[in-house]
């Protein structure tokens, strides 16, 4: 509904516009205010597990029902992007969501990013500065407008934890200067408080794929407990560090990263101290047990290390990253969890092909791999149609967790930009 | 006289007509505060006959991710070629009414030029660089001009008669047909506008690239 009046206050153009006008520039949104976003409807058939998001134990975004297939028709996501300038070099920039689809016990409408954003240049050197509700620079697959995929609508292992799981409260400074012609160089920090349940959702669930979108307020309920990766417990903060360098710019970037919230294990209960984490961990819907991670009120030393390039040559692209999570507990040692892929994208005048292969592990607990398969036929730089599907099988370590599983979906989906 | 002779003095006495019958008008374009408007275009509303459209394609260059030029004026019918000269992808599109079209990523010269068969605005944009905007104002008539940085358009060979001029800018909001004023060519040699015109917003690309 937001989106259709959204729509057409866009189309609008006063009464006895001419032919010579330019209609948006005449619509009844001012010139400071930039509105976008997008509607995703989409199709779907999935395999027999529920998907993690609604209590099942499915790892991917839609599941089946009661144990049987199901076909499906979802809006996943219709977004609303607002762009205002306030001076000139700085802005504000606001991001919600809506979708049908939501975790279970949570709203289908939500804040993804919020920020105020600055920046200009100092002799030869660009600089960009944004405070507030943050994504940081992690994924290499949500490069067009409402962080959206281009090369897939269900992005890798490591995207889809991104999306779900990772979102900042801070602010983060981004210097960027040519080193030798035709090399840009890039260096990023940032530094936030919340955070402290962040990858809580990973030992509940291990690796997933999917393109939900966590909103900051996300919560996970589930049948141990509630995730809130954003609440900040300890009242330490995170921080992260990224470089990245360019050569002639869409040809090829390498980029690496570290990122921690810096938690203190198991503090944030109320008795000060850390407190001593149940162990062996016991994951969760895609690994059935008793037990999940230490507790609801409790903050967890996540730290995060990655790697990544991409390369566009002529119409190919191709996107490789890995990405280790890594927990610590306050007894047992840390546990990693560990994602690879490797994604080539072909574009030929309007239509896309994509591929990508995930390999994820974690320490002890799971090992398992993805595939997807992706087509597009673009309309116009508006009006999408694609098809994906999507095959994850995962092996949960024996002995412990001796079962083995394995989720499909196929999509249809309809993407609508404006 | 024979009657060679007497056809030969009516056609000079014709072709003598027809060149006092075309003349120039020079149009000077200001703001309310005297300041020159560039990128204005001036062109006469309406001139009865049919014009063809030239042969040779315009050109709306892509270079150091700008739109060049800027504001691009043309007769209906004419093709307009799109060369991305920089070393990266662009995918120019225009939603507008007037012509609608996506070139997905390129670089160099995309297969066939664009023709722009109907009279009215076409706003250009590309899909990977968001700030990167140009115009294509297709006209029904050749009479037209674009201002230089002075503020001034040289429109040429305007057959004689009594015309509405009209003004184009991207910096103002009111329909063309709210300034049109009338001229009178083979009387008027120069013509002003002084209206008034929003800042110009010239696309600024980000201080740090993003992440694409």
């Amino acid at each position: 509904m937001k989106t259709a009046l959204l729509i057409a206050l866009l189309a609008s153009a006063p009464a006895g516009a001419s032919k010579f006008d330019d209609v948006e520039s005449s619509s009844k949104i001012p010139a400071w205010l930039k509105v976008s976003g997008l509607v995703d409807g989409r199709a779907y058939t999935a395999g027999r597990e529920d998907s993690w998001l609604r209590q099942g134990t499915g790892r991917l975004r839609y599941g089946g029902s009661n144990g049987h297939d199901a076909a499906r028709l979802s809006l996943s996501q219709a977004s609303l992007v607002l762009d205002a300038d306030l001076w000139s070099k700085a802005s504000f920039h606001l991001h919600t969501n809506l979708t049908t689809d939501p975790p279970a016990d949570h709203s289908p409408i939500g804040i993804f990013e919020a920020f105020l954003q600055a920046d200009r240049k100092y002799y030869g050197t660009g600089v960009r500065a944004r405070a507030g509700a943050l994504m940081p620079l992690l994924s290499w697959e949500h490069p067009d407008g409402a962080w959206s995929t281009r090369y897939t609508l269900t992005p890798s292992a490591i995207g889809s934890w991104v999306g779900e799981d990772v979102r900042v409260f801070g602010v983060e400074a981004v210097a960027e200067r040519p080193i030798v012609k035709p090399v840009v160089g890039r260096f990023t920090f940032g530094t936030f408080i919340g955070g402290d349940q962040i990858g809580r959702l990973l030992w509940y669930r291990s690796w997933a794929l999917h393109d939900y979108q966590a909103d900051i307020a996300a919560r996970y309920s589930t049948p141990n407990g509630t995730i809130r990766p954003f609440s900040e417990i300890d009242g330490r903060a995170g921080y992260y560090v990224r470089g990245d360098v360019d050569i002639l710019e869409q040809l090829a970037q390498v980029g690496a990263g570290y990122w921690t919230n810096n938690g203190h294990n198991g503090q944030g209960r109320g008795a000060g101290g850390p407190v001593a984490l149940p162990g062996p961990p016991v994951p969760g819907p895609g690994l059935p047990g008793p037990n999940l991670i230490g507790a609801d009120a409790e903050a967890y030393r996540t730290e995060v290390q990655h790697i990544g390039a991409k390369a566009e040559w002529k119409r190919l692209t191709v996107i490789t990253q890995t990405m280790k999570v890594t927990i610590q507990r306050a007894n047992g040692g840390p546990i990693d969890w560990s994602d690879a892929f490797l994604l080539a994208s072909y574009q030929w005048k309007k239509w896309r092909a994509s591929a990508r292969y995930d390999r994820f592990w974690a320490t002890n607990l799971d090992y398992g791999f993805a595939w997807t398969l992706f087509g597009a036929y673009d309309f116009d730089v508006r009006n999408q149609l694609a098809a994906e599907w999507v095959y994850l099988s995962a092996r949960p370590g024996e002995p412990v967790f001796p079962r083995s599983q394995v989720d499909r979906l196929f999509q249809i989906n309809y993407r609508l930009r404006f | 006289m024979k009657a060679s002779a007497r056809i030969a003095a009516a056609s000079a006495c014709l072709l003598g007509a027809s060149i006092a019958a075309a003349a120039d008008l020079t149009v000077s374009v200001r703001d309310l505060g005297g300041a020159p408007i560039e990128d204005a275009v001036v062109f006469v509303y309406e001139a009865s006959g049919k014009f063809a459209p030239p042969k040779e394609p315009a050109v709306m260059d892509q270079i150091d991710k700008t739109f060049v030029p800027r504001v691009l004026a043309i007769l209906a019918g004419t093709k307009v070629r799109f060369p991305n000269k920089d070393d990266i992808h662009h995918h120019v599109y225009s939603f507008s009414k007037a012509r609608k079209f996506d070139l997905p990523l390129y670089k160099g010269e995309p297969t066939d030029p664009i023709a722009f068969e109907t009279p009215g605005l076409a706003k250009l944009g590309c899909n990977i660089h968001d700030w990167m905007m140009g115009y294509v104002l297709i006209l029904e008539n050749p009479y037209f001009a674009k201002t230089a940085k002075d503020g001034t358009a040289h429109l040429k060979n305007v057959p004689a008669g009594t015309y509405k001029l009209a003004l184009w800018s991207d910096r103002r909001k009111e329909p063309v047909e709210q300034a049109l004023k009338t001229v009178s060519i083979g009387k008027d040699e120069k013509v002003s506008f002084k209206l008034a015109f929003g800042p110009l917003k010239l696309p600024k690309p980000p201080a740090v690239k993003a992440y694409k």
